[in-house]
């Protein structure tokens, strides 16, 4: 079955197969940009997360892509939903800002312009959660902005469902990025 | 059992001519950019997201099965070639 | 020659980028409905007690607890493309250290056109604290009824739907409650 294929890459010869390799990696390097620019242009170190839980529930569900910024000069308000990663936590979590406590001028009375400049302190819960999320913040007593990866911006449904599908099933990540990998190296246009 | 065998590959490879080829980029090119905009301007009217992704399925189902098996109609220009000279003939 | 192979990819392939171009045509078509519906607020004198709170297992806190009233036609705001709204009632007040706070003291999804015309009253479901031991000194605090629209595809968006026109007070602590 396979004797076709590698007679056809035989007969592509070694040159080829390293072209093809080269086009593989600068579309990877091409994708890795786009992200890195991405985050630059929207001040977060990641500008689109998957929904991994269901504590958002029904605005946002298991799967879900949302596209995050995180705007240098603005503050955060009550209603916003932030995605934020506690210290010693292993995943980031989506949830709504339910409180904001705001310094507005610092210890030797001068105020600060920028609200960078002020200690915001927050408080954080899931629409379909009871309670807030003072148990989840391991200890702290408020989120602050060091925590908070950005603010929800833009929504599309069900598109990241592939990632969960692939941490879920890790032999389909395999084989798609097999078949992909030999579909680049046979292709002969 | 060979002309069965081929018959089996021709009918999983399904290859149409050169004519058809373009006919069927064609159709696919027109209909999918007309039932994207038709599906939204249906949406927008009905004020309905339903309207829209259903009338958008469908569309998609019929341009798939207008497209991809290999109708005799996209057969019909079958390549003529030159006939095989005798050898040594001048 | 075109094998049914080639075919699927390339018709697939333009059917993946129709339909990127549908839901961006839907998400920007949000763009054009700008509905600003207002409607009213009216908050009851608040009464303070001192309660224990989850937030220190041994410390008192001292907890407000209010009673309001919402008119508000918030049907607009449904077109096409909301999927939901997340309605909710914010107190904005300054305390004594010159801190300013924000706390969402109740909120409710709305998930159709029929809900939206609100006329309710409702208590703070959420519990509202000082960021101190207690509300002394704070200054009156205003009351909002703010709306997310949140989209089936596209941009999140907010609005303020009513607001207190005069402040309300932060009154004495009552006597304890058990």
């Amino acid at each position: 079955m396979f004797a076709d294929e590698l007679r056809s890459l035989r007969r592509l010869g070694l040159r080829h197969i390293l072209l093809q390799i080269l086009n593989f990696a600068s579309v990877l390097a091409t994708g890795l940009m786009i992200w890195k620019g991405l985050g630059l242009a929207c001040n977060t170190e990641s500008p689109i997360v998957v929904v991994l839980s269901g504590s958002m529930e029904p605005a946002f569900y298991r799967g879900d892509l949302l596209f995050l910024t995180n705007p240098a000069s603005q503050r955060y308000q009550t209603g916003d939903i932030t995605v934020y990663k506690i210290p010693g936590a292993d995943i980031p979590i989506v949830h709504r800002v339910m409180e904001t406590h705001d310094d507005v001028s610092n210890k030797k009375g001068l105020v600060t312009a920028s609200p960078l400049g002020q200690r915001q302190r927050i408080l954080t819960k899931g629409d379909n959660n009871p309670v807030d999320d003072i148990d989840l913040y391991q200890g702290l007593e408020w989120l602050e902005r060091r925590h908070i990866v950005g603010k929800v911006r833009g929504f599309l449904p069900y598109v990241g469902y592939v990632t969960i599908a692939m941490n879920d099933f890790p032999q389909l990540k395999y084989a798609l990025l097999g078949g992909l990998g030999l579909l680049a190296l046979i292709q002969r246009e | 059992m060979d002309a069965l065998q081929q018959r089996i590959t021709q009918a999983v490879e399904g290859k149409i001519d050169f004519e058809g080829q373009k006919r069927v980029d064609q159709i696919a090119r027109i209909s999918l950019i007309a039932l994207t905009a038709i599906s939204f301007l249906v949406g927008f009217v009905l004020q309905s997201l339903k309207a829209t992704f259903v009338l958008f399925g469908i569309g998609t189902t019929v341009v798939l099965l207008i497209t991809v098996p290999p109708w005799p109609l996209f057969n019909q220009h079958p390549i003529k070639w030159l006939s095989v000279r005798e050898k040594g003939a001048k | 020659m075109h094998t049914t192979y080639a075919r699927i990819n390339n018709v697939t392939a333009f059917l993946s980028s129709c339909t990127m171009v549908l839901l961006a045509a839907i998400a920007l078509s949000s763009l054009v409905f700008t509905a600003n519906p207002k409607g009213e607020i009216i908050v009851s004198p608040m009464q303070i007690y001192a309660g224990n709170t989850r937030r220190y297992m041994n410390k008192k806190q001292d907890v407000a607890f209010l009673n309001f009233n919402l008119t508000a036609d918030l049907k607009p705001l449904f077109n096409w493309n909301t999927k939901q709204l997340f309605l909710y009632v914010q107190a904005e007040y300054t305390n004594a250290q010159g801190i300013q706070n924000e706390a969402v003291i109740w909120d409710k999804i709305i998930r159709t056109k029929e809900e939206a015309d609100l006329s309710l009253t409702g208590r703070n479901k959420y519990l509202f604290r000082n960021l101190g031991s207690s509300f002394k000194n704070a200054q009156p605090a205003h009351f909002s009824l703010k709306y997310n629209v949140m989209p089936y595809v596209g941009l999140l968006t907010y609005g303020e739907a009513a607001r207190t026109g005069v402040p309300i007070p932060f009154p004495e602590k009552r006597s304890e409650v058990a």
